[in-house]
Protein backbone atom coordinates (compact mmCIF):
# COMPACT_ATOMS: atom_id res chain seq x y z
CA UNK A 1 0.00 0.00 0.00
CA UNK A 2 1.48 3.36 -1.00
CA UNK A 3 0.78 6.28 1.22
CA UNK A 4 1.32 9.89 0.31
CA UNK A 5 3.44 11.03 3.20
CA UNK A 6 3.99 14.70 3.82
CA UNK A 7 6.00 15.28 6.96
CA UNK A 8 4.56 17.66 9.57
CA UNK A 9 6.81 17.05 12.57
CA UNK A 10 10.09 15.21 13.19
CA UNK A 11 11.44 14.15 16.55
CA UNK A 12 14.54 12.39 17.80
CA UNK A 13 14.58 11.19 21.41
CA UNK A 14 16.65 8.77 23.50
CA UNK A 15 15.17 5.30 23.80
CA UNK A 16 13.77 5.94 27.29
CA UNK A 17 10.17 5.74 28.51
CA UNK A 18 10.09 9.24 30.00
CA UNK A 19 9.94 10.63 26.46
CA UNK A 20 6.66 8.85 25.72
CA UNK A 21 4.75 11.88 26.97
CA UNK A 22 6.35 14.07 24.33
CA UNK A 23 5.54 11.51 21.66
CA UNK A 24 1.87 11.33 22.71
CA UNK A 25 1.61 15.11 22.77
CA UNK A 26 2.99 15.53 19.27
CA UNK A 27 0.69 12.77 18.00
CA UNK A 28 -2.25 14.72 19.45
CA UNK A 29 -1.28 17.97 17.76
CA UNK A 30 -0.67 16.35 14.38
CA UNK A 31 -3.89 14.33 14.76
CA UNK A 32 -5.75 17.58 15.44
CA UNK A 33 -4.28 19.03 12.27
CA UNK A 34 -5.73 16.01 10.44
CA UNK A 35 -9.03 16.89 12.14
CA UNK A 36 -9.47 13.39 13.51
CA UNK A 37 -12.52 12.66 15.67
CA UNK A 38 -11.60 12.61 19.36
CA UNK A 39 -11.67 8.81 19.62
CA UNK A 40 -9.28 8.54 16.64
CA UNK A 41 -7.16 11.26 18.21
CA UNK A 42 -6.87 9.01 21.27
CA UNK A 43 -5.97 6.08 19.07
CA UNK A 44 -3.38 8.10 17.14
CA UNK A 45 -1.68 8.81 20.43
CA UNK A 46 -1.99 5.23 21.54
CA UNK A 47 -0.56 3.92 18.25
CA UNK A 48 2.39 6.34 18.47
CA UNK A 49 2.95 5.30 22.06
CA UNK A 50 2.86 1.59 21.17
CA UNK A 51 5.18 2.17 18.20
CA UNK A 52 7.67 3.85 20.53
CA UNK A 53 7.41 0.96 22.97
CA UNK A 54 8.05 -1.53 20.18
CA UNK A 55 11.10 0.41 18.97
CA UNK A 56 12.44 0.55 22.51
CA UNK A 57 12.10 -3.21 22.73
CA UNK A 58 14.23 -3.72 19.62
CA UNK A 59 16.64 -0.75 19.93
CA UNK A 60 20.32 -1.37 20.44
CA UNK A 61 21.79 0.14 23.65
CA UNK A 62 21.96 3.95 23.55
CA UNK A 63 20.15 4.11 20.21
CA UNK A 64 17.92 7.08 19.48
CA UNK A 65 14.33 6.84 18.28
CA UNK A 66 13.36 8.83 15.20
CA UNK A 67 9.78 9.82 14.44
CA UNK A 68 8.18 11.60 11.50
CA UNK A 69 4.48 12.37 11.71
CA UNK A 70 2.42 13.41 8.73
CA UNK A 71 -1.24 14.23 8.27
CA UNK A 72 -3.92 14.53 5.67
CA UNK A 73 -7.63 15.14 6.32
CA UNK A 74 -8.89 12.25 8.43
CA UNK A 75 -5.55 10.42 8.68
CA UNK A 76 -2.48 10.52 10.89
CA UNK A 77 0.69 8.87 9.57
CA UNK A 78 3.75 7.91 11.56
CA UNK A 79 7.11 6.72 10.33
CA UNK A 80 9.42 5.71 13.14
CA UNK A 81 12.77 3.92 13.29
CA UNK A 82 15.72 3.05 15.45
CA UNK A 83 19.00 1.17 15.12
CA UNK A 84 18.84 -2.44 16.17
CA UNK A 85 21.04 -5.51 16.21
CA UNK A 86 18.45 -7.97 14.96
CA UNK A 87 19.50 -10.03 11.92
CA UNK A 88 15.82 -10.56 11.17
CA UNK A 89 12.52 -9.66 12.77
CA UNK A 90 11.10 -12.23 15.18
CA UNK A 91 7.52 -13.49 14.97
CA UNK A 92 5.86 -10.16 15.78
CA UNK A 93 2.49 -11.30 17.19
CA UNK A 94 4.30 -13.78 19.44
CA UNK A 95 7.09 -11.42 20.48
CA UNK A 96 5.06 -8.27 20.92
CA UNK A 97 1.91 -9.96 22.25
CA UNK A 98 -0.24 -7.24 23.77
CA UNK A 99 1.43 -4.37 21.92
CA UNK A 100 0.88 -6.18 18.63
CA UNK A 101 -2.82 -6.73 19.25
CA UNK A 102 -3.34 -3.09 20.18
CA UNK A 103 -1.33 -1.53 17.38
CA UNK A 104 -2.68 -3.81 14.67
CA UNK A 105 -6.26 -3.22 15.80
CA UNK A 106 -6.19 0.55 15.81
CA UNK A 107 -4.20 1.20 12.64
CA UNK A 108 -5.55 1.10 9.11
CA UNK A 109 -2.04 0.51 7.78
CA UNK A 110 0.85 -1.07 9.68
CA UNK A 111 4.22 -2.16 8.40
CA UNK A 112 7.19 -3.20 10.53
CA UNK A 113 10.39 -4.08 8.73
CA UNK A 114 14.18 -4.13 8.93
CA UNK A 115 16.32 -2.07 6.59
CA UNK A 116 19.96 -1.02 6.89
CA UNK A 117 20.39 -2.11 10.51
CA UNK A 118 17.28 -0.26 11.55
CA UNK A 119 13.81 -1.40 12.49
CA UNK A 120 11.12 0.75 10.89
CA UNK A 121 7.46 1.15 11.76
CA UNK A 122 5.08 2.81 9.33
CA UNK A 123 1.51 3.21 10.45
CA UNK A 124 -1.67 5.15 9.75
CA UNK A 125 -4.61 5.87 12.00
CA UNK A 126 -7.60 6.84 9.95
CA UNK A 127 -11.04 8.18 10.61
CA UNK A 128 -13.95 6.31 9.00
CA UNK A 129 -15.76 9.55 8.36
CA UNK B 1 15.26 -10.01 44.47
CA UNK B 2 12.63 -12.36 45.89
CA UNK B 3 10.99 -14.88 43.58
CA UNK B 4 7.18 -15.07 43.39
CA UNK B 5 7.35 -18.33 45.34
CA UNK B 6 9.46 -16.74 48.08
CA UNK B 7 6.96 -13.89 48.42
CA UNK B 8 4.14 -16.43 48.67
CA UNK B 9 6.03 -18.28 51.41
CA UNK B 10 6.52 -15.06 53.34
CA UNK B 11 2.81 -14.27 53.08
CA UNK B 12 1.92 -17.77 54.28
CA UNK B 13 4.27 -17.32 57.22
CA UNK B 14 2.65 -13.96 57.91
CA UNK B 15 -0.77 -15.57 58.17
CA UNK B 16 0.36 -18.39 60.44
CA UNK B 17 -1.02 -18.06 64.00
CA UNK B 18 2.43 -19.04 65.28
CA UNK B 19 4.15 -16.02 63.76
CA UNK B 20 5.09 -13.44 66.37
CA UNK B 21 4.20 -9.77 65.99
CA UNK B 22 7.83 -8.61 65.49
CA UNK B 23 8.22 -11.25 62.77
CA UNK B 24 4.98 -10.07 61.10
CA UNK B 25 6.38 -6.52 61.01
CA UNK B 26 9.69 -7.81 59.70
CA UNK B 27 8.03 -9.78 56.88
CA UNK B 28 5.88 -6.81 55.86
CA UNK B 29 8.97 -4.59 55.79
CA UNK B 30 10.79 -7.07 53.55
CA UNK B 31 7.87 -7.27 51.09
CA UNK B 32 7.36 -3.50 51.07
CA UNK B 33 11.07 -2.91 50.50
CA UNK B 34 11.09 -5.51 47.74
CA UNK B 35 8.25 -3.78 45.87
CA UNK B 36 9.38 -0.15 46.08
CA UNK B 37 10.24 -0.30 42.40
CA UNK B 38 6.65 -1.18 41.60
CA UNK B 39 5.42 1.92 43.44
CA UNK B 40 7.99 4.10 41.70
CA UNK B 41 6.84 2.67 38.37
CA UNK B 42 3.39 4.14 38.92
CA UNK B 43 4.38 7.53 40.25
CA UNK B 44 7.29 8.64 38.13
CA UNK B 45 4.98 10.47 35.74
CA UNK B 46 3.64 12.74 38.47
CA UNK B 47 4.73 16.02 39.90
CA UNK B 48 8.02 15.54 41.83
CA UNK B 49 6.64 17.90 44.49
CA UNK B 50 4.17 15.23 45.58
CA UNK B 51 6.52 12.30 45.06
CA UNK B 52 6.91 11.52 48.76
CA UNK B 53 3.14 11.69 49.30
CA UNK B 54 2.60 9.29 46.43
CA UNK B 55 5.22 6.86 47.77
CA UNK B 56 3.29 6.79 51.05
CA UNK B 57 -0.04 6.33 49.31
CA UNK B 58 1.45 3.57 47.15
CA UNK B 59 2.82 1.89 50.27
CA UNK B 60 -0.67 1.90 51.80
CA UNK B 61 -1.88 0.10 48.66
CA UNK B 62 1.00 -2.36 48.91
CA UNK B 63 0.18 -3.14 52.56
CA UNK B 64 -3.45 -3.69 51.57
CA UNK B 65 -2.24 -6.13 48.92
CA UNK B 66 -0.20 -8.03 51.52
CA UNK B 67 -3.30 -8.33 53.72
CA UNK B 68 -5.68 -9.38 50.95
CA UNK B 69 -3.53 -11.48 48.61
CA UNK B 70 -4.74 -15.04 48.07
CA UNK B 71 -1.67 -17.24 47.52
CA UNK B 72 -3.86 -19.98 46.05
CA UNK B 73 -4.86 -17.83 43.12
CA UNK B 74 -2.74 -18.34 40.04
CA UNK B 75 -1.58 -14.72 39.94
CA UNK B 76 1.80 -13.32 40.96
CA UNK B 77 1.78 -11.10 44.04
CA UNK B 78 3.37 -8.31 41.97
CA UNK B 79 0.40 -8.29 39.58
CA UNK B 80 -2.11 -8.17 42.42
CA UNK B 81 -0.09 -5.55 44.30
CA UNK B 82 0.05 -3.39 41.17
CA UNK B 83 -3.73 -3.21 41.12
CA UNK B 84 -3.99 -2.34 44.81
CA UNK B 85 -1.29 0.31 44.50
CA UNK B 86 -2.91 1.90 41.48
CA UNK B 87 -6.31 1.80 43.12
CA UNK B 88 -4.97 3.61 46.18
CA UNK B 89 -3.16 6.17 44.03
CA UNK B 90 -6.28 6.59 41.94
CA UNK B 91 -8.38 7.47 44.99
CA UNK B 92 -5.74 9.84 46.29
CA UNK B 93 -5.33 11.63 42.97
CA UNK B 94 -9.07 11.85 42.39
CA UNK B 95 -9.62 13.35 45.82
CA UNK B 96 -6.67 15.69 45.37
CA UNK B 97 -7.05 16.54 41.74
CA UNK B 98 -6.15 20.18 42.33
CA UNK B 99 -2.62 19.01 43.02
CA UNK B 100 -2.29 18.04 39.40
CA UNK B 101 -4.81 20.21 37.58
CA UNK B 102 -5.18 23.93 38.17
CA UNK B 103 -8.59 25.53 38.70
CA UNK B 104 -8.45 27.16 35.26
CA UNK B 105 -7.63 23.82 33.73
CA UNK B 106 -10.51 22.16 35.55
CA UNK B 107 -12.86 24.83 34.19
CA UNK B 108 -11.49 24.36 30.67
CA UNK B 109 -11.79 20.62 31.05
CA UNK B 110 -15.44 20.99 32.04
CA UNK B 111 -16.11 23.17 28.98
CA UNK B 112 -14.53 20.53 26.73
CA UNK B 113 -16.40 17.64 28.35
CA UNK B 114 -19.73 19.49 28.19
CA UNK B 115 -19.23 20.34 24.51
CA UNK B 116 -18.12 16.80 23.71
CA UNK B 117 -21.06 15.25 25.53
CA UNK B 118 -23.55 17.60 23.87
CA UNK B 119 -22.12 16.74 20.45
CA UNK B 120 -22.23 13.00 21.13
CA UNK B 121 -25.83 13.24 22.35
CA UNK B 122 -26.81 15.19 19.25
CA UNK B 123 -24.94 13.25 16.54
CA UNK B 124 -24.09 9.91 18.23
CA UNK B 125 -20.45 10.17 17.11
CA UNK B 126 -17.38 11.79 18.60
CA UNK B 127 -16.69 15.34 17.37
CA UNK B 128 -13.64 15.94 15.24
CA UNK B 129 -11.04 18.30 16.66
CA UNK B 130 -12.31 21.23 14.57
CA UNK B 131 -15.93 20.51 15.50
CA UNK B 132 -14.97 20.59 19.16
CA UNK B 133 -12.85 23.69 18.67
CA UNK B 134 -15.79 25.55 17.14
CA UNK B 135 -17.99 24.67 20.12
CA UNK B 136 -15.75 25.69 23.01
CA UNK B 137 -14.57 29.16 23.78
CA UNK B 138 -10.90 28.24 24.17
CA UNK B 139 -7.72 28.99 22.30
CA UNK B 140 -6.27 26.06 20.36
CA UNK B 141 -3.42 25.83 22.83
CA UNK B 142 -5.81 25.72 25.82
CA UNK B 143 -7.87 23.10 24.04
CA UNK B 144 -4.80 20.89 23.57
CA UNK B 145 -3.95 21.32 27.24
CA UNK B 146 -7.49 20.44 28.28
CA UNK B 147 -7.54 17.32 26.12
CA UNK B 148 -4.24 16.28 27.62
CA UNK B 149 -5.56 16.91 31.13
CA UNK B 150 -8.65 14.93 30.22
CA UNK B 151 -6.42 11.96 29.50
CA UNK B 152 -4.62 12.36 32.81
CA UNK B 153 -8.03 12.19 34.40
CA UNK B 154 -8.59 8.79 32.83
CA UNK B 155 -6.32 7.48 35.50
CA UNK B 156 -8.85 8.56 38.11
CA UNK B 157 -11.89 7.29 36.26
CA UNK B 158 -11.27 3.60 36.82
CA UNK B 159 -14.10 3.46 39.31
CA UNK B 160 -16.48 5.61 37.30
CA UNK B 161 -19.92 4.38 38.45
CA UNK B 162 -21.32 5.30 35.04
CA UNK B 163 -19.48 2.36 33.52
CA UNK B 164 -20.44 -0.24 36.08
CA UNK B 165 -22.87 -2.19 33.97
CA UNK B 166 -23.41 -5.87 34.55
CA UNK B 167 -22.57 -7.60 31.28
CA UNK B 168 -22.31 -11.35 30.87
CA UNK B 169 -19.02 -12.38 29.25
CA UNK B 170 -18.81 -15.20 26.77
CA UNK B 171 -15.65 -17.24 27.29
CA UNK B 172 -15.52 -18.07 23.59
CA UNK B 173 -15.01 -14.45 22.70
CA UNK B 174 -11.86 -14.30 24.74
CA UNK B 175 -10.27 -17.61 23.87
CA UNK B 176 -7.68 -16.02 21.71
CA UNK B 177 -7.02 -13.29 24.26
CA UNK B 178 -5.99 -16.06 26.56
CA UNK B 179 -3.32 -17.17 24.13
CA UNK B 180 -1.17 -14.38 25.41
CA UNK B 181 0.05 -16.04 28.53
CA UNK B 182 2.01 -13.08 29.74
CA UNK B 183 -1.04 -10.85 30.00
CA UNK B 184 -3.53 -13.49 31.04
CA UNK B 185 -3.27 -12.67 34.75
CA UNK B 186 -3.96 -9.04 33.95
CA UNK B 187 -6.96 -9.88 31.77
CA UNK B 188 -8.37 -12.23 34.39
CA UNK B 189 -8.34 -9.42 36.88
CA UNK B 190 -10.35 -7.08 34.65
CA UNK B 191 -14.04 -6.72 35.37
CA UNK B 192 -16.43 -8.60 33.05
CA UNK B 193 -17.37 -5.31 31.43
CA UNK B 194 -13.74 -4.38 30.77
CA UNK B 195 -13.03 -7.80 29.28
CA UNK B 196 -16.05 -7.39 27.05
CA UNK B 197 -14.96 -3.93 25.90
CA UNK B 198 -11.38 -5.13 25.35
CA UNK B 199 -12.61 -8.00 23.19
CA UNK B 200 -15.04 -5.87 21.21
CA UNK B 201 -12.48 -3.17 20.41
CA UNK B 202 -9.24 -5.04 19.91
CA UNK B 203 -10.44 -8.47 18.86
CA UNK B 204 -13.72 -7.87 17.08
CA UNK B 205 -12.27 -4.50 15.99
CA UNK B 206 -15.51 -2.64 16.53
CA UNK B 207 -15.50 1.15 16.61
CA UNK B 208 -16.07 2.89 19.91
CA UNK B 209 -19.48 4.11 18.74
CA UNK B 210 -20.57 0.55 17.91
CA UNK B 211 -19.42 -0.69 21.30
CA UNK B 212 -21.29 2.14 23.01
CA UNK B 213 -24.47 1.34 21.11
CA UNK B 214 -24.23 -2.38 21.78
CA UNK B 215 -23.55 -2.00 25.48
CA UNK B 216 -25.98 0.84 26.01
CA UNK B 217 -23.22 3.17 27.20
CA UNK B 218 -22.29 6.58 25.88
CA UNK B 219 -19.24 6.85 23.60
CA UNK B 220 -17.36 9.02 26.04
CA UNK B 221 -17.62 6.37 28.73
CA UNK B 222 -16.37 3.73 26.28
CA UNK B 223 -13.48 5.95 25.23
CA UNK B 224 -12.48 6.62 28.84
CA UNK B 225 -12.85 2.96 29.73
CA UNK B 226 -10.68 1.78 26.82
CA UNK B 227 -7.91 4.15 27.79
CA UNK B 228 -8.08 2.96 31.38
CA UNK B 229 -8.04 -0.72 30.33
CA UNK B 230 -5.05 -0.30 28.03
CA UNK B 231 -3.10 1.57 30.70
CA UNK B 232 -4.11 -0.94 33.33
CA UNK B 233 -2.90 -3.94 31.34
CA UNK B 234 0.28 -2.21 30.24
CA UNK B 235 1.09 -1.29 33.84
CA UNK B 236 0.54 -4.84 34.94
CA UNK B 237 2.62 -6.29 32.12
CA UNK B 238 5.44 -3.80 32.70
CA UNK B 239 5.24 -3.90 36.47
CA UNK B 240 4.79 -7.62 37.06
Amino acid sequence: MTIEFVKDVSLCVPSEPQYLRVIRQIAMVVGAKADLPLDCLDEGQLASDEAANILMKFAEPNAALYFDWGSQPGALHLRARTRCLLPELPDLPKTLEYAWVIISAITSHLDIFLAEDQVHIHLTVQSDI
Amino acid sequence: MLSAGAVNNLILELRSPDTTEPRVDQIKSVIVEEHQGLIRHFIHFYDPQIYEDLVQVGTVGLLAAIDKFDVNRNVAFGTYAAIQIRSELSHFLRDNRTIRISRTMQENLKKVKDAQEKFVNEYSVQPSFSELESRVDLSRSDLFDALQANQSAYFTSLNDPETHVDIATSQDEFEFVEEWNSILPAIELLSPLDRRILGMRFIEQKKQGEIAQELGMNSMAVSRRLNAIVKEIRSEVDGA
